[in-house]
């Protein structure tokens, strides 16, 4: 168990720069998400974490000791591919049992500690087994035991369920954040799935190009995201974006068609948007009613509970909007479409920094340690 | 209905076995006629194969020194040579192969891939259109006439085709493995003994048979470098009773031929298994 903290971390590989100064903290134990497209970096953060990948430039430190030169074997750290990289040729007890073997733990006390671990993630009754004769979710359990069972002060997890199918990722989420909450390790899990990040993570630091973005909880990376890409990437179906903002007889127009009516005195009044980006949540885009602008149903996206409309505003303006599925709607149908001023959110055209939250991001107050 | 499909099914396949038979029966016949040979007595054959007459005495030189002839050493003498030979080998070409296998699946140095290709051709090379500058190699060496002149030349040439397959093995063995080795508590050559040997043990197994067989076959560079009798070994061994006086002494060239063939049929019959994975770790090279 550890306080984790990286600052201004860099890595090189030949020409290519993979991390541009990452830094973040993780607090003791605490639970953290790396989350990012492919490509971003986070992986590579995490092995630089584990000691695998020597940093080009920047500090790791594990409760304020530098991690610098320290061999990954002295780093106490437990590790999980998202392959498990389990050994085929050790029983599920030696695959457990290894860490400890290796830290020349007496073999009763070995054999007590694999016990406890393997009940911990239900694996008792498959202790000899071959990796080769376990299901993908037993796999993932038995290369958690592995981690766990040496106590490490640091769980490092790179994209652990997604090689699960849908069922059994739900469930061993559940599971990952209880053994975790009874351990209370220090836990930092790589993924590019924002519901896996939201669902275990206390903390999530979206990263993108080498950097993080955003770090936060969930909430503050929804309701509050620092930029556009974080705003782009957490939410789905997607916040809805358009440019070429002006306020034309008291409407907001993008490109000249019609977005939505200025409130007089509004956040709007008065701003300049001429380098402004509008981004709308589609919870926020009402379909319906007699108010707003006109529009146009162009797909019907059945989520189950939920359905995502694709409209056209105002004869082009592409917006998504989310409503209950027992909406009766056709494509090629004309509604009203309101958009509640409140509620948007405003970046800046080139640097994609947030300008303004609306309506109940402003409410929550920003639990967010920008590192 | 399914039980006539079967019935077809069990017809193809017989004939496929009588067919097999009967290609495989010049061999089959080859082997026979040495082994029926290393136990006949006289000329009187029955179907041109079969001995009339049955005796030992062709086997005589297994306990007595001069039972192939007065001039020859040994068997046993030529039997160890041999042994030594194709240990030192097998020794010698595991040891290699390993390591650079290990080099040329891990690490991604400048010139990697050239090397790689330039090591397959070393191998390609017939041993013959070698033998003159490996005789002149040999004889500045000092290792003319020595057996391990043998041994060396031969890892080699052996050595470049183990590598590629020891390569295929370690490739097969995730990045990750390794890596979670180091986390759970190993040095980086604890991580390679603990984790990735066991993984690679049958490649070893494999280029070991192989280099195994390679050394125990050998007979160009034994007959063309080493002029000593008592360092002979079997091959040439036998290619001397074959050769010497103007009659052959069938029997006892048979008897030889056999004795010299019983360790590579037992050594195959009961590495079978290890060999039939060469092609799995090789064909990811």
């Amino acid at each position: 168990m550890a306080t984790i903290e990286l600052e201004g971390l860099e890595k090189r590989f030949g020409e290519v720069e993979v991390l541009k100064g990452v830094s973040l903290t993780v607090g003791d134990g605490e639970i953290a998400a790396l989350l990012g497209p492919s490509g971003c970096g986070k992986s590579t953060t995490l092995f630089i974490l584990a000691g695998l990948y020597q940093p080009s430039g920047g500090v790791v430190r594990f409760d304020g000791a530098s991690m610098s030169g320290v061999h990954p074997k002295d780093r106490n750290v437990g590790l999980v591919f998202q392959s498990y990289a389990l050994y085929p040729h050790m029983t599920v007890r030696e695959n457990i049992g290894f860490p400890l073997l290796l830290q020349k733990v007496a073999k009763a006390e070995i054999a007590r500690r694999v016990a406890e671990v393997a009940e911990l993630a239900g694996l008792s009754e498959l202790l000899d087994r071959k990796p080769s004769q376990l299901s993908g979710g037993q796999q993932q359990r038995v290369a958690a035991a592995r981690a766990i069972v040496k106590r490490p002060r640091l769980l490092l997890m790179d994209e652990p369920l997604s090689n699960l199918d849908l069922e059994l990722r739900a469930r061993m989420r559940r599971e990952i954040k209880r053994v975790q909450r009874e351990t209370k390790i220090t836990t930092i899990i790589v993924t590019h799935d924002q519901e896996e990040a939201m669902s275990l993570a206390d903390r999530i630091y979206v990263m993108q190009g080498g950097q993080v973005q955003q770090g936060g909880d969930h909430r503050a990376l929804y309701e509050r995201p620092a930029n556009r890409f974080v705003a782009g990437f957490i939410g789905m179906p997607t916040m809805n974006f358009a440019d070429e903002l002006a306020v034309v007889d008291g409407w907001l127009t993008s490109g000249g068609r019609r977005l939505f009516e200025v409130a007089p005195g509004g956040e709007l009044a008065g701003r300049d948007l001429a380098d402004a980006v509008l981004g709308v949540r589609p919870e926020h885009v009402a379909v319906g009613g007699e108010g707003g602008v006109a529009a146009q149903v162009v797909d019907l996206i059945p989520e189950g509970r939920e359905m995502v409309v694709g409209l056209a505003l105002d004869g082009g303006i592409e917006m998504r909007s989310i409503v209950p599925s027992t909406l009766e709607l056709a494509i090629g149908q004309a509604v009203r479409v309101s958009i509640d001023e409140a509620y948007i959110h405003l970046f800046d055209r080139s640097s994609g920094a947030a300008l303004h939250h609306g309506g109940h991001s402003r409410a929550v107050p920003d639990p967010a340690r920008r590192p | 209905m399914k039980g006539e499909q079967l019935k077809g099914e069990r017809g193809a396949r017989a004939t496929i076995i009588v067919g097999l038979l009967l290609l495989s029966l010049p061999l089959i016949a080859s082997y026979a006629w040495l082994l029926l040979a290393s136990f006949g007595d006289g000329h009187e054959l029955t179907w041109g194969i079969f001995p009339t007459d049955y005796t030992i005495k062709h086997w005589r030189f297994l306990w007595d020194p001069h039972g192939a002839g007065g001039d020859l050493p040994s068997i046993w003498r030529a039997t160890g040579n041999t042994l030594f030979v194709a240990l030192s080998i097998t020794l010698l070409d595991v040891f290699i192969a390993t390591n650079a296998g290990y080099v040329f699946s891990r690490w991604h140095f400048r010139g990697r891939g050239p090397l790689l290709a330039f090591t397959m051709v070393l191998h390609a090379f017939p041993s013959v259109t070698l033998l003159v500058a490996l005789f002149i190699v040999l004889l500045h060496m000092g290792l003319l006439g020595s057996l391990w002149g043998i041994v060396l030349v031969k890892v080699a040439l052996q050595a470049p085709f183990s590598i590629f397959v020891m390569k295929g093995f370690f490739d097969g063995v995730p990045w990750e493995s390794e890596m979670t080795a180091l986390t759970d508590g190993c040095t980086r050559l604890g991580a390679y003994r603990r984790v990735i040997l066991p993984q690679i043990l049958p490649g070893i197994a494999a280029i070991s048979i192989f280099s195994f067989l390679e050394g125990w076959k050998e007979f160009l560079f034994v007959f063309a470098f080493v002029f000593d009798k008592d360092k002979w070994t079997l091959s040439v061994y036998l290619q001397s009773i074959l050769s010497r006086g103007s009659v052959v002494d069938y029997g006892i060239m048979a008897a030889v031929a056999v004795f010299y063939m019983l360790p590579v049929i037992l050594f195959f019959v009961f590495t079978q298994k290890y060999l039939m994975k060469v092609q799995l770790g090789g064909v990811k090279g």
